[in-house]
């Protein structure tokens, strides 16, 4: 298979698996993981995509090289935060055994 | 807000928000602050690049460091040619003089990309009087004492006659580039006009290329840098994302423990209960 075909693959099942998740868990602690899963994946992959079209990955991956100096740093700083308190927050719903959420 | 029934309903819609914030308006964002140039511009004032200190002397091609500021190139073949300068028509002109049947003209334009960024110019318009049609491109060059990198940042064509062309920018299209080239504080910057004979007619011996390039800025009173909008961008980003990270805790989360409802020493104690009960857990489990 050509490398199109299997990207156009893994994307399929990423967001067949994704939209699976996110309507197939609801509640509860194990689907909550599924839930956030799904979450994250549609998200994950409109965003990359939406981010492609609009120069964003190419604004954040220039920020992150330094082209910006304080300002981009200050982009990719903030970014960073935001998701490593969402990843924190989802870590500890695991950890207590309840449904994972970004916002504790 | 009596719609709202639970902290869980009012949870799930900061994030819902914040997801929104990432897919939607973080891409839509930069979209809009990379066409706010596009936006704003209505005419431009011109200012001609027209001497001989507007063009960089540097090596032209990978592999060979021989400098120049004009050259006629034909494979390999560089011959060094001398434009004409007129500051009464504007209409400056190079003849060339290479031997060879199939030429390309490079003009080594002493603007780097780190230039445009910090100038309020939006536009570079070029104006082609000659014999043959003509394809143009516009390169970003690094060369670092051995390599000459270069990224293509324009094409176009014109036909063999007065015409004129003009390479417009977002802001993104100079940072991507310069993001690409990764220039080192040693390494020579600038940018390269290369001409090339369109169709099938190709540039020789005897050809004249008259020419005039000029930068344009755009004639309103709400002119930015290139590079300033992208900054300004950048820092309302990285502190929205900053206080949405904040939000996003059980401390600051703004919907409902946070101190914007006068709640926040509430979600604090209760997030040191939480804590005491999780190392009293702990000390149990020992």
């Amino acid at each position: 298979m050509d490398t199109l075909t299997i990207g156009f693959l893994i994307v399929t099942v990423l967001v067949g698996g994704g939209a699976f998740a996110l309507f197939s868990s609801r509640t509860g602690a194990a689907p909550g993981i599924l839930k956030t899963l799904g979450i994250s994946s549609a998200a994950g992959i409109l965003g990359g995509v939406a981010s492609i079209f609009t120069d964003a990955y190419a604004f954040i991956t220039a920020c992150a090289f330094g082209e910006l100096a304080f300002s981009g740093y200050l982009f990719v700083i903030g970014l960073a935060v935001m998701v490593g308190i969402w990843v924190w927050n989802g870590i500890q719903d695991y950890s207590k055994d309840r449904p994972i959420t970004f916002v504790d | 807000m009596a719609w709202l029934k639970n902290k869980k309903q009012l949870d799930n819609i900061l994030m819902g928000g914040a997801i929104l914030l990432l897919v939607v308006l973080l891409p839509v964002g930069i979209w809009a602050a990379n066409s706010v140039n596009g936006l704003l511009t209505s005419g431009y004032t011109y200012a001609q690049q027209e001497n001989t200190t507007a063009f960089y002397v540097g090596p032209i091609l990978d592999g060979l460091d021989a400098e120049y500021r004009f050259a006629s190139v034909n494979g390999t073949t560089i011959v060094e040619e001398t434009p004409v300068w007129d500051e009464v028509s504007e209409w400056d002109s190079v003849t060339i003089t290479h031997t060879g049947t199939d030429c390309s003209m490079y003009f080594n334009w002493n603007v780097t990309l780190a230039d445009l960024l910090a100038s309020r110019d939006y536009t570079f318009r070029m104006k082609f009087n000659s014999s043959k049609a003509l394809d143009v491109t516009i390169n970003a060059v690094k060369f670092d004492g051995v390599t000459l990198t270069s990224v293509e940042l324009f094409t176009g064509s014109v036909e063999n006659e007065s015409s004129e062309l003009s390479w417009t920018w977002k802001p993104m299209d100079l940072l991507e580039p310069k993001t690409t080239l990764n220039k080192e504080i040693t390494d020579e910057s600038y940018l390269q006009i290369i001409l090339e004979g369109g169709d099938t007619a190709k540039l020789t011996t005897g050809d004249t290329v008259q020419f005039q390039f000029a930068l344009g800025e755009p004639d309103n009173l709400y002119t930015f840098t290139s590079g300033g909008i992208l900054t300004t961008t950048a820092v309302f980003g990285g502190l929205s994302f900053f206080v949405l990270g904040m939000a996003s805790t059980s401390a600051w989360n703004p919907l409902t423990n946070g101190p914007l409802h006068g709640y926040g020493q509430k979600g604090l104690a209760r997030a040191r209960k939480s804590y005491g009960k999780n190392k009293n857990t702990r000390k149990r489990r020992k």
